[in-house]
């Protein structure tokens, strides 16, 4: 069993504490240092050399935001954000995740410390393990490599026509999601003849931001699902944090059902929420800690035999175990690279039309 | 200054230049195939011709389509269709809504049309989009255009022949429906060809290793047999064979049939 190092950045003593004890009690993880800022921070990754850091995004001298920065550029690692439930730091959180952080977590609140130092007890160890094992290259890669990223447009103002979507784009992604989802979003084109479905696991509040982000970037009208929304082309829908989001009878209904696979939303509730529609169904599962959308992939494959089945390729994901987990479950119809996903997708999607 | 290359010369140049492998040929039908060609297009001798090869793109294509002796016919190599037809397509058929499939090297087009054939006799047309790419601009003409003569078709199942050919005056055209799924382009898969080919259920690489040494057409193997999803079959000739499929998680089925493995 290999002991995973980790450093916890804070400018909170409570919090250096709370997090310290969490890592001390697991077996498989060691302290290997704390630092209260941004600078501090910097030089103990030198002397400590920590396989993975916890960091703060709000805090003095140098912060987190900038903090990452600096550690992309020198020595890339994973890194998770600790940030708050607020609008501003959502968007701070999107942003540590463009810039290389390989996940986050919302910071404990206030009102309910108790509660969410449980929860942060529940999440956090198997948080840090996943990223561990989270292909850092690809970050420090990414950042030399030409952004295909079109320049950003004002949200929404294309006037999309509501006609029905012959065919539903189902994708599924959790760690490392969010910047795997900019590339492919952006990438997709406007007259793209299906809708697509999101499931992206995230806590509730992120997703928000993360829908409007994501419709600056894509020629699609993105947005966060709401109950009774309509399957229309060129629209894409991503499931509210904290909800389970699905297709009955044609629209779109959110339950707050038990979680599965410890999360909600689940990539497996969506796909099996599929089996019986009229549409076709092209399955797109992504970067990501766990299984979370193989059982659903194989269940909807197994009632509807004309699902497109797509992977993105393991070796271009941050956390490989999903996209993995699907190719040995189901006969996959395309294993493909991040940067051509959108193209495939499409493809196929137009080849089913 | 290099005015008197002999052709062993010429060949290790040449080899060296495009890693085309010209020993597999016999060496003196080769020699004389070449010097024809220089007596004919004046290039002079041998050095002079291979400058003239290496200062241009044309001249180099020309050559590729001269040595390219395309001889096929419909249904070539009856086990390895039978295999296809029984047991790769129907696994394929099972498997996925959609098929697409590659024919590296096609030449006329016999190969793609026999599997375009095949998959109509399963009612499964209209389920599949073939990639057909041949370095032969001459090839890809023909077989864009789908005319054959008897002899080509030799091998096709008297029903097919009546329902998906019409004869005109000797000679027989394939019916449009079958092109539709067909798309032919001109490729070199020497070339950085392969990030923009999209994951294949098969890939078709047969006969096209010949003019080829080991670690090119392994550098071939590698690069086709990366787009084949798991489950997805790769063909070569019949007289060709690859050493430790493994390498490639590649499985051998039959002799030039393999599975790709996980």
């Amino acid at each position: 069993m290999k002991i995973i190092k980790v450093l916890v950045v804070d400018d909170s003593a409570l919090m250096r504490r709370v997090i310290s004890d969490i890592i001390a009690e697991h077996d498989q993880l060691e302290l290997v240092a704390t630092a209260r800022d941004g600078l501090d921070a910097l030089k103990k990754i030198e002397s400590k050399r920590p396989d993975v850091v916890t960091m703060d995004i709000d805090m003095p001298r140098l912060d987190g935001l900038q903090a990452l920065a600096m550690i992309m550029a020198r020595h890339p690692l994973p890194v998770i954000v600790l940030s708050s439930h607020t609008v501003s730091g959502s968007e701070s959180t999107l942003k540590a995740l463009e810039s290389g952080a390989v996940d986050f977590l919302p910071k404990p609140s206030m009102k309910s410390l108790q509660e969410s130092f449980a929860e942060l007890r529940d999440v956090l160890p198997g948080k840090i393990l996943a990223a561990a094992s989270a292909q850092v290259g690809l970050i420090a890669e990414k950042k030399q490599a030409v952004q295909v990223v079109p320049p950003a447009r004002p949200p929404s103002t294309i006037i999309f026509t509501d006609d029905k979507a012959p065919v539903i784009v189902a994708v599924g992604a959790s760690t490392g999601g969010p910047k795997a989802l900019e590339t492919f979003f952006s990438n997709l084109p406007a007259d793209l003849p299906a809708v697509l479905l999101l499931s992206q696991h995230m806590p509730p509040g992120f997703t928000y931001s993360f829908s409007q982000r994501l419709d600056t970037m894509s020629p699609l009208k993105v947005k966060e699902a709401v109950e009774g929304d309509r399957l229309f082309k060129g629209h894409a829908l991503i499931a509210p944090g904290n909800f389970h989001m699905v297709v009955e009878e044609g629209i779109i209904k959110l339950n707050s059902g038990p979680k599965v696979n410890y999360v909600r939303p689940s990539i497996d509730v969506m796909l099996h929420s599929l089996r019986n529609i009229s549409q076709k169904v092209v399955v797109v599962i992504m970067t990501g800690m766990g299984r979370d959308g193989a059982d659903g992939a194989q269940a909807l494959k197994k009632s509807k035999n004309d699902t497109i089945i797509v992977a993105q390729d393991p070796a271009t994901a941050l956390i490989s175990s999903m996209p993995e987990a699907l190719i040995k479950r189901v006969p996959c119809d395309a294993i493909v690279p991040l940067e051509k996903l959108a193209g495939e997708v499409s493809r196929l999607v137009r080849l089913l039309v | 200054m290099q005015g008197n290359w002999d052709f062993a010369k010429f060949k290790k140049e040449f080899y060296s230049f495009t890693g085309l492998d010209l020993e597999s040929y016999k060496d003196k039908q080769m020699e004389r195939r070449i010097n024809q060609l220089i007596t004919r297009e004046g290039y002079g001798d041998l050095a002079s011709f291979f400058r003239a090869l290496k200062g241009s793109n044309d001249v180099l294509h020309k050559f590729y389509n001269y040595l390219t002796i395309n001889t096929s016919s419909f249904y070539r190599d009856a086990k390895i269709y039978d295999y296809i037809e029984q047991k790769a397509l129907v696994n394929l058929l099972r498997n996925h809504e959609r098929l697409t499939i590659w024919s590296v090297g096609c030449s006329h087009g016999e190969e793609p049309y026999t599997l375009a054939l095949i998959l109509d006799k399963h009612k499964a047309l209209h389920r599949v989009k073939i990639l057909a790419s041949d370095i032969d601009d001459k090839a890809l003409e023909m077989a864009r255009e789908g005319r054959y003569v008897k002899n080509q078709l030799e091998k096709v199942p008297p029903e097919i022949l009546s329902t998906a050919f019409t004869e005109k005056n000797n000679a027989y055209y394939i019916d449009a429906r079958y092109k539709k799924v067909i798309d032919f382009n001109k490729k070199n898969f020497l070339d950085p060809i392969y990030s923009n080919m999209p994951s294949l259920q098969m890939a078709l690489c047969r006969n096209v290793f010949i003019y080829f040494k080991t670690e090119v057409q392994e550098w071939i193997i590698d690069h086709v047999s990366r787009l084949i999803v798991p489950g997805g079959y790769f063909i070569i000739g019949s007289a060709e064979f690859i050493n430790k499929p493994e390498r490639f998680k590649l499985e051998r089925q039959i002799p030039s049939v393999y599975l790709k493995q996980p």
